[in-house]
């Protein structure tokens, strides 16, 4: 039965033997198969995976990173704009000092002009920021004359030259108030009128 | 400045294309020898060719990453040893979870060359033929029950007629390692087959 039991295992018997065990080729096939699947896994990467894509992506990559940073730089009022805010402590007076006040609001004519609409942008700025020196004040409208009137007074007030209740309105509004008297309407009598009585 | 990044271009689209045909040369030098790598394994041609197609392909995906291409051999032969053993294991778990069913249904005994087998039947062989078949499956027991480093010596050295420094290269050990282990492993070889032909004639 075993095909040892008739030959004497010698060292050459055990080569041959070994090497006709190994020496199995493979089908006709196999060959084609694996140039078919390697032909596969080249299209399946395709050209973006190919050395020469590779280094076009690398470049691309990097030319990408090159405009980013040059805009950013040329642009000097975009990105520090943020740190400016932060680094800044919120104003805490509600009041405006006196210099301030006489600086601000800034008094417009406002003649015959529509107020610019304030950009969403713009807004969202002024919202967020917290400084006055970033925030844009918004314009007061008021006509010529009374402009020159305001600037007037409050240079006025401010010299002490006019005190606060000398304004005839002020002290109108300080001044008491007088009784009120109770009103007394007269009773309402109904009579037919004249014309139609002698109908 | 055109001209420069057409000739970048150019230069880099030649050395896809040599690449290619790199691969495409090695490729038709060591399929043999992936291919009988993997045999000495799993012993099953269908088996064999499907673990050599993927070691190329596994090949071909890393080969740009490849620094030393006159180590390709070397990198296919143990990357097809590896999958083959891992192929070889799934065999065995598969059948270990199919043998019960198929056992209960009184289908067949689970061989590994019962495709083979059936076609014996068919075929009414020789005695010299069947003799010729023991042999060999008594020697497939013997390298199988080698240990790994040995069995790879074996398996490389009886290859393609490799000597002792192509399998040394093939395995990167010295030559000497591969000297003493193919002895180590010649003397188990024999004396495994001898208990097998005592055990028998007993």
């Amino acid at each position: 039965m075993d095909g040892y039991r008739h030959q004497e295992l010698t060292d050459e018997t055990l080569e041959k033997d070994l090497e006709a065990a190994l020496g199995v080729d493979p089908s006709p096939e196999f060959l084609p198969r694996i140039r078919a699947r390697i032909a596969n896994e080249r299209m399946q990467e395709g050209w973006f995976s190919s050395v020469s894509w590779q280094w076009a992506r690398v470049a691309a990559v990097v030319t990408a990173v090159a405009v980013i940073a040059v805009w950013t730089l040329r642009d000097p009022s975009r990105a520090p704009r943020e740190a400016h805010i932060t680094d800044t402590p919120p104003v805490e007076s509600t009041t405006p000092p006196v210099d301030s006040v006489l600086r601000a609001p800034a008094l417009v004519a406002s003649s015959a002009e529509s107020p610019k609409p304030v950009s969403a942008p713009v807004a969202r700025a002024v919202r967020s920021t917290r400084t006055p020196a970033v925030v844009p004040r918004p314009e007061v409208l008021i006509s010529l004359d009374e402009a020159a009137a305001l600037r007037q007074l409050i240079v006025a007030v401010a010299a002490r030259q006019v005190q606060a209740t000398d304004i005839p309105q002020l002290a109108a509004e300080s001044a008491p108030l007088p009784m009120i008297e109770e009103i007394v309407l007269e009773p309402i009598k109904l009579r037919p009128l004249d014309g139609l009585e002698s109908e | 400045m055109h001209e420069r990044a057409e000739r970048l271009v150019g230069s880099l689209v030649t050395a896809d294309r040599e690449l290619e045909r790199e691969f495409a040369a090695r490729l038709a030098d060591s399929s043999r020898l992936a291919f009988r790598v993997a045999f000495s394994v799993l012993r099953q041609r269908e088996d064999a060719e499907d673990v050599a197609q993927e070691a190329f392909a596994k090949a071909y995906r890393s080969f740009r990453q490849l620094r030393d291409r006159t180590r390709f051999r070397a990198w296919l032969v143990r990357m097809t040893w590896r999958m083959a053993l891992d192929r070889q294991r799934a065999n065995r778990r598969r059948l270990a979870r199919e043998l019960p069913v198929e056992v209960e249904a009184g289908l067949t005994w689970p061989d590994r060359s019962r495709g083979q087998a059936r076609l014996d039947l068919r075929e009414t062989p020789t005695a010299d033929v069947v003799a010729a078949r023991e042999r060999a499956e008594h020697l497939w027991r013997a390298i199988e029950a080698l240990p790994e480093k040995l069995r790879l010596v074996v398996v490389l050295a009886g290859i393609e007629g490799h000597d002792m420094h192509e399998v040394g290269a093939l395995l990167d050990v010295p030559e000497g390692t591969v000297k003493s282990r193919l002895f180590l492993a010649r003397k188990q070889l024999k004396e495994r087959l001898s208990w097998m032909v005592t055990d028998i004639r007993n």
